[in-house]
Parts: structure tokens; C-alpha cells; sequence
């Protein structure tokens, strides 16, 4: 299992995070994708908030960018971006 | 007694039964949402489902795919409470259905004590007949003549009493069924309506009987004589004249019994801890009562390696490296250099345990049906050590521990709020602690316990549902209290999913 992970805009609600979830589980077994998880990390100082999606997926599949942002779309005016691994942890790990 | 009438007691309990009906409907709409699909077969696997509500497709491979990502969320209109929260369904419907069954009983009570009976019961096998010609007089668009009314025709009488006396029963037989703490307790019960995947199809179709029934029964209260049925409903006897007036309070009456359900769902979205803690409490002492039932593993035998699942579902997937890198190294290695803290974190003392010296404890291993929340089960062989043997290792119970938290190297699969994850936890109280069947597993099947399943161990608490089995197992500590942990509910799934903490139904 490997973990791929994506910078979501245009989440506003926890309901606009179930949308997406839901439509990236209606691709999921076409794309691979075992899980999905986003978090939502507030402003911290200058550092702005930022909503964080991470994909499970078995190590030999590579979940397709395109089906993503695709499925992203389905939910509503949402972006996402590849985000390099590894995440900075928050300090509660 | 005036046939037509119907009495006030009857109409009241009527009148709860219409509201709570539609609190357990939905909320066990709610709870099929979580996972749209229902089998025969004992272990759910991908392909077999006999119906299905979704049109996601499964992968036939086990251990790449978690049971959450099956969820459909239901609009707030529909589920109770809506917006993909089983945990909070589940509550809904333990409380809607616990009034139900006591207003049932009510309703049941006093219609024997009152001779009313038989109104409902049949009492002649003419009733076969004459339901079959009521039968084809509606198809042929027609309506049986008022007389056959006294007040129910044949047909009526028979859906009556079908619903009363053999689909509720039915229903309240196999929702007990689904309770891990009555199969783990009474697996032959469960094994009596083919298991738990058997209960749950049987209470599904009952589920869509009565939903049927119900639009029928509607429809027709407002098409075959509307002007008896309404005054009778309302005023108890027919009143023709006082039709508008009935016709009137009834609507009013169903809007304002639909306004309250819909209503029920915002309210709980709005604050879902509060409706948690609300709706916990009041059904908790059910989950108590059953605590003290018989304990398991003695005399077992209903189930045995011939019940073993060929496929097994997995809520979580295995610690990735964002989650533990430390897992995958000692994955690596096979887990030789694994250990398991176990912890006082009152009297801060702690020992760790390689898996090699939890070998050397007594081993405890049966066959036991595994069911998540969601409502997917397989049966497995789990052998390992009793969790109280363990915890023994570090000495007697600390003076004031009232509860064993075990954590995971895994992170949980979301957070209250989506805020980002911390590892997964459970805590399980000295009752469970104690039971027989409480263990630490690190073989499944008579294996090594698979990634995806929890390598190298496990928690098994049979009398709970999955969500307390904590997998990828990293430390077990006795603490004097979980409300200063997390959200302070007692758990992962507790605190993301308002799961109660006592997942013994």
C-alpha cells in the first residue's frame, strides 16, 4: 500500500468533503484506490489553511490525475494538485 | 362495540406508530447506506450480492479496498440523520425502534384485553378467498362495496395482521440477530436465519414489506371511502359531515409529523456529539443489560472451521509512510523486532512485549463471526492471547484503572471535523476487558495475521463490533478515564463517527 497525496481548493463545508470522497469512491476501483482521507489543516500564523486529500492505493497502481480531477469536478469547482510525500506531520503524531 | 369505531387508544397508538416508523425507517435507511448491498452468503464477498443499491463495483482482490469507501450518502431528507453518518443512524434506530416496540406491545396488549383482536386476527379460512376477490376488484380499478368494510374487508384484515403479527416480529427477531452481543453469546440463534448476512437480508426485505404496505396503505385510506376512513381515524367513528374538518387535521398532522422527522436530521447534523450523547444515553442501558449476559467460549460450538469465510472485508487499510514508518520497517523484518507496550500510565510503568512472549502465554483460539458496523461479517478462526494475560504481565489492575486504551500504528481513516488524523484508538471497559473472548490475536486461520487484517497483532473483542478491535496493534495502557483522550468519547470511530463507546449492539 502506498499513500498519494493531492492540495484540495475550493472545499467550504465537511459536506463539500463527503461530496468529493463520494465521488472519488465511485472511480475508486477503476482507479485503484483503496481509501481516501482528506484533512483539513487550519491557519496556523502567517501559514495559511490548506484541506490535504491522501489516496490509499496498492503499490503498483498509480491513481490517474485526470480520472481525479475529474471526479474532483463532479463534486463542484474543486482543484486538486499533487502534493509531494512525506507530509509535514502535525504535531499530535 | 360499534364495529366502525375505532377507539382513542387505538388512534393514539396509531398516531406514535406513524412517527416512530418513519424515525426507524430512515434511520435504518441511513444504515444501509453504509453499505448498499446485501448477500446470503456469510462472508459478503464481492460479487455475490443477491441486491444491490449502488452501481460502484467491487474489487475481487482482498485487502486493497476499505468497506467506507462502499458509504452512499443519503440527502438529511431521506436518512436520519443523512450526510453519510451511520453511527449516528444506528442510535436513531436503536431508539426508534426500542419505542416502537414498546408502543407495539401497548398496542398489542390492549387489543387482546379489549376483544379487539378480532378485527385483526383471522378467525375463518374464508378470509383467503374473499382477500383474493377484494384483491381482484382493485386491480380491475374497482372498490369493494361499503358493506365489506367492518371495518376492514378481507384483503385489509389479511396485510393487517400479516404486518402486525408476522413482519414486525420478524423484523424485531432478526434486528436482535444482528447484535454482536447476542451472536456472540448465542451463535446458534444467529445461525437460526443463516447467519448474520441472513438476518440482515430477511430484516432488508421485511424493511421493504413494510415500506410497501405502508405507501398502500396510505393510498388507500385516501381513495376507497376517504370520507369513513378520515372522520374514523380522527373522530373514531364516521362522520361524514365532519369530513373537511377531519381531512384537515389529518394533513395537518402528517405535515407536521414529516416537518419533525426532517427536522430531526438537521438538528442532529448540527450538533452531532450533542444528539450522540442524547441519543446514546437514553438507549445505553440496553447495551448494559446485555453485558451481563452468559459469557462466551463455554460449550462453544456453533460455529466451527467448516464455517470458515473465503473472503474477509477490511474497514482500514494497512499504515502507509505517511502514517508509520516504523511499521514498514519492522514489516520488513517480519516483525522480529515488534513490540507491544503495555502501560500504567498512572503509576508510569510499562513492559514491552515481542511477540515471541506473548507466545509463551496461554493460548486462547475459537471460531467467531467478525461483523463491522456497517454490516459486512466473515467468520474466521482467531487464535491468540487473552487480552487480561497480557495486561497481567505488568501486574495487578492499577488502583482507580477503570479502562484499557489500545492504540495503533495506523492513523485513522478521518477525524471529527476532517481535522488531520492522529492513530487510531479504542478503549474497552473492565467488562470487556474481562470476557473470555476478549484477546490479542496475532494468528487468523491458523496463519500469521495478514497486513491488512492487523499485522503483527490485533484486538478481538467478540461481544463489540469491529470498530474496538484496534488493528496494526502499538500499545495498550491502563488508564482511570477516557474523556481526557481524543474527543473524549472513547475511541476513534466514537469521536469521527459518534459510534457509542459500548459497541455491543
Amino acid at each position: 500500500m502506498r499513500t498519494s497525496a493531492y492540495l484540495v481548493g475550493g472545499l467550504r463545508t465537511d459536506d463539500d468533503v463527503t461530496r468529493l470522497c463520494q465521488r472519488l469512491a465511485d472511480i475508486g476501483v477503476a482507479e485503484g484506490i483503496g481509501a481516501v482521507t482528506v484533512e483539513r489543516y487550519p491557519a496556523v500564523g502567517r501559514e495559511p489553511g490548506r484541506d490535504v486529500l491522501t489516496v490509499k492505493h496498492a503499490d503498483a497502481v498509480a491513481p490517474d490525475l485526470g480520472a481525479l480531477r475529474k471526479a474532483a469536478a463532479r463534486a463542484g469547482r474543486l482543484t486538486l494538485d499533487p502534493l509531494p510525500l512525506p507530509l509535514p506531520l502535525p504535531p499530535s503524531r | 362495540m360499534d364495529p366502525l369505531t375505532l377507539p382513542l387508544w387505538l388512534r393514539a397508538t396509531h398516531l406514535i406508530n406513524f412517527l416512530l416508523i418513519g424515525i426507524a425507517l430512515r434511520s435504518g435507511w441511513e444504515i444501509i447506506a453504509s453499505l448498499p448491498r446485501f448477500w446470503w452468503r456469510g462472508d459478503c464477498k464481492p460479487g455475490t450480492e443477491w441486491v444491490r443499491f449502488t452501481r460502484r463495483e467491487l474489487p475481487k482482490e482482498e485487502g486493497v479496498y476499505t468497506s467506507l469507501m462502499d458509504e452512499k450518502r443519503l440527502s438529511p431528507i431521506v436518512g436520519l440523520p443523512g450526510r453519510k453518518n451511520v453511527g449516528l443512524g444506528r442510535h436513531f434506530h436503536g431508539l426508534g425502534v426500542s419505542l416502537w416496540i414498546i408502543n407495539g406491545i401497548v398496542y398489542v396488549v390492549l387489543l387482546f384485553t379489549t376483544g379487539m383482536w378480532r378485527r385483526i386476527v383471522p378467525t375463518s379460512w374464508d378470509i383467503f378467498p374473499n382477500a383474493w376477490d377484494s384483491l381482484l376488484v382493485y386491480l380491475s380499478f374497482r372498490t369493494p362495496s361499503i358493506e365489506h368494510f367492518m371495518p376492514y374487508d378481507a384483503l385489509q384484515q389479511l396485510g393487517y395482521f400479516a404486518i402486525i403479527f408476522i413482519v414486525a416480529p420478524v423484523m424485531i427477531l432478526t434486528g436482535i440477530a444482528m447484535a454482536p452481543a447476542v451472536r456472540s453469546r448465542f451463535p446458534w440463534y444467529v445461525k437460526l436465519w443463516g447467519g448474520h448476512q441472513g438476518a440482515r437480508s430477511i430484516h432488508f426485505i421485511g424493511m421493504a414489506l413494510l415500506t410497501i404496505f405502508i405507501v398502500v396503505h396510505v393510498v388507500l385510506v385516501f381513495t376507497v371511502y376517504p370520507e369513513h376512513n378520515v372522520t374514523r381515524m380522527v373522530f373514531g367513528e364516521v362522520d361524514t359531515a365532519r369530513f373537511a374538518q377531519a381531512l384537515t387535521t389529518m394533513i395537518a398532522t402528517i405535515v407536521l409529523v414529516l416537518a419533525f422527522w426532517i427536522a430531526l436530521s438537521y438538528a442532529a447534523l448540527a450538533n452531532r456529539p450533542l444528539a450522540q450523547k442524547i441519543v446514546v444515553g437514553i438507549t445505553q442501558p440496553i447495551r448494559r443489560a446485555l453485558a451481563h449476559l452468559k459469557p462466551r467460549m463455554s460449550r462453544q460450538s456453533s460455529y466451527t472451521d467448516e464455517d470458515i469465510s473465503e473472503f474477509h472485508w477490511t474497514n482500514g487499510l494497512p499504515p502507509t509512510e505517511d502514517e508509520s514508518v516504523e511499521w514498514l520497517e519492522m514489516r520488513e523484518r517480519d516483525f522480529s523486532d515488534w513490540r507491544l507496550t503495555v502501560r500504567d500510565s498512572m503509576n508510569d510503568r510499562e513492559v514491552e512485549l515481542s511477540l515471541e512472549d506473548l507466545r509463551k502465554l496461554p493460548r486462547a483460539s475459537y471460531v467467531a463471526v467478525h461483523t463491522c458496523m456497517q454490516g459486512w461479517s466473515a467468520t474466521s478462526r482467531w487464535t491468540g492471547v487473552r487480552l487480561s494475560d497480557v495486561l497481567d504481565v505488568l501486574g495487578p489492575r492499577p488502583e482507580g484503572a477503570r479502562y484499557v486504551m489500545a492504540t495503533s500504528y495506523g492513523l485513522a481513516q478521518s477525524m471529527y471535523g476532517n481535522r488531520p488524523r492522529e492513530p487510531f484508538y479504542a478503549c474497552l471497559d473492565l467488562a470487556m476487558v474481562g470476557e473470555e473472548d476478549t484477546i490479542l490475536a496475532f494468528e487468523r486461520n491458523g496463519e500469521a495475521l495478514e497486513d491488512h487484517l492487523g499485522a503483527p497483532a490485533r484486538l478481538r473483542v467478540e461481544s463489540n463490533h469491529g470498530y474496538k478491535m484496534v488493528k496494526w496493534l502499538a500499545r495498550l495502557e491502563w488508564i482511570e478515564d477516557y474523556k481526557a483522550v481524543g474527543d473524549g468519547r472513547g475511541g476513534t470511530r466514537e469521536d469521527s463517527a459518534m459510534q457509542a463507546f459500548d459497541g455491543r449492539i
